[in-house]
């Protein structure tokens, strides 16, 4: 093998890792752009379980106070349960 | 030539792992750059999970023998005498009227403290000295929070961590003694946050004996009343099968001291806890079999919009507590029923969240002082329920909350 040719395969097994990388790194900045302007709703896929029933709202969690539509989330003057409309 | 020949294979092979090598790093490209967002998202996002309730025996439901005599014990309670001696109590809990049943309740404020920010507190040592407050710290990562137990003898203890002490009230709300606990907190930096390695962030309170709990180093301490460690716990390798170091949240550390406990001090057990002469079991979501000392017999709700029941409590009388799921006022409340089925009383908890007069000074309703009000509200021994609230604290500096406790027992 020519001295060249050896170069040359240095080069690209030196470069490769931070080409992987770089490429990582672009590659995650380009898919996080389309989510950046997407409005984020709570559903019942996202929510924590506990904030997804629709009975009752005192086990809710609300360290983490997100509710999809229909659950229940708290009580009005007459004790009747206030749920999620909108 | 020979060489040449040579030299060409050695070429072909570092080609061939050059390939070898771009194909994997191509694959390695595809994978991360594809679902880097979407794991990040997932990440973000908690999986539902599904909750079933276990009904165990629910044939027994169906199958009942004739009832031999009936007697209305108040309006929507109903007890049935059966040919096979069997006692059923059905409560239609829209029909219940708690000003109808034997019990009333009333509710007072027992302790109102303020939530002091922690900087404030060390500038302000002796000011505060005789006062009764919590501390909390503004923007803190390794976020600790205030939490409550009530023992077996009816004493309050509230979790004070920045403090590094837990506050031992008696039942009306009268601080006793500040139980101290080492809070040396250990962490290290990963990017902007910090991460613990050591937080005591857990207490329980088991038959009169303090446990602290450091759920990232795995560790229980039992503690006497001045601090001193009395004893060591080790959490077990394995959980129920779960590698319990692995996954601390399959462990409930409560659970781990109860089970020690049961092992090692059963004669105390069965000396100070006489709920344990009382066996509730659920039949169906609205069906639940009580056995007391004196009595049997079968809690029927046949209310159609309230869809379970939950059993609660048993106080040291072994009246037991249960607690209805339903959407309108006059359906939800604990229900209170005596070891041989005699409905008592109805605590209508909503009311005390509600009505105007136990609003805070700023015109708010008082929202849960821990994670929930299914957690913040707690029952003691003697049947008398507490509401632990955070409420505004108005025109006070350097205060972030105050908390509050509502004492709601029988009138007498």
């Amino acid at each position: 093998m020519s001295i060249s040719q050896k170069r040359l395969i240095f080069f690209i097994l030196s470069f490769l890792p931070s080409l992987i990388y770089a490429l990582d790194g672009n590659a995650i900045k380009k898919n996080a752009e389309t989510y950046r302007d997407c409005e984020w709703k709570c559903n019942t896929w996202n929510a924590r379980s506990e904030n997804v029933d629709s009975k009752d709202f005192e086990q809710n969690n609300n360290y983490y106070p997100f509710f999809p539509l229909g659950a229940a989330i708290s009580e009005d003057e007459n004790g009747e349960i206030v749920f999620k409309i909108n | 030539m020979g060489e040449d020949k040579t030299g060409g294979e050695e070429m072909k092979k570092i080609l061939l792992t050059v390939y070898i090598i771009g194909v994997i790093s191509a694959g390695l490209l595809f994978a991360q750059g594809k679902n880097g967002v979407t794991q990040t998202a997932q990440a973000e996002s908690t999986p539902v999970v599904a909750v079933s309730t276990v009904t165990a025996d629910s044939g027994a439901a169906t199958v009942e023998s004739k009832t031999v005599k009936t007697e209305i014990q108040s309006p929507g309670v109903v007890t049935e005498y059966k040919e096979d001696g069997t006692k059923v109590v059905t409560i239609n809990l829209s029909e219940v009227d708690e000003n109808k049943l034997p019990e009333k309740y009333e509710a007072k404020v027992i302790l109102e403290a303020p939530i002091l920010e922690l900087d404030y507190i060390k500038a302000n040592k002796a000011k505060l000295e005789k006062k009764v407050y919590f501390a909390y710290l503004n923007d803190d990562d390794l976020k600790q929070d205030i939490d409550v137990k009530i023992d077996e003898n009816g004493f309050i203890y509230i979790f004070d961590p920045y403090m590094g002490r837990i506050q031992k009230f008696n039942s009306d709300g009268k601080h006793l003694i500040d139980i101290p606990f080492d809070n040396t907190r250990k962490a290290h930096l990963q990017g902007d946050h910090w991460i613990a390695d050591s937080m005591i962030d857990e207490f329980e309170v088991y038959l009169g004996e303090i446990y602290i709990i450091n759920t990232i180093k795995n560790t229980i301490e039992k503690i006497d009343e001045k601090g001193r460690v009395k004893q060591k716990i080790n959490i077990p390798e394995k959980s129920d099968g779960q590698s319990a170091r692995e996954a601390i949240m399959y462990i409930d550390p409560s659970d781990i001291i109860k089970r020690k406990d049961l092992q090692q001090n059963t004669d105390n057990l069965k000396g100070s806890r006489n709920t344990l002469n009382v066996m509730v079991k659920e039949i169906y979501p609205t069906v639940f079999n009580v056995k007391s000392e004196s009595c049997e017999f079968r809690v029927v709700q046949n209310s159609p919009s309230v869809k379970s029941i939950t059993f609660i409590y048993i106080d040291r009388f072994q009246n037991v507590y249960f607690k209805s799921v339903g959407m309108k006022g006059n359906e939800r409340g604990f229900y209170k029923v005596s070891p041989c089925g005699k409905m008592l009383g109805v605590i209508r908890d909503w009311k005390y969240r509600v009505e105007d007069k136990w609003r805070d000074d700023c015109e708010n309703r008082p929202e849960p002082l821990l994670m929930n009000w299914q957690e913040s509200m707690i029952f003691n021994k003697d049947g008398d329920l507490y509401f632990f609230e955070n409420i505004c604290c108005k025109n006070q500096i350097n205060c972030i909350g105050m908390v509050r406790v509502l004492k709601v027992s029988r009138r007498k």
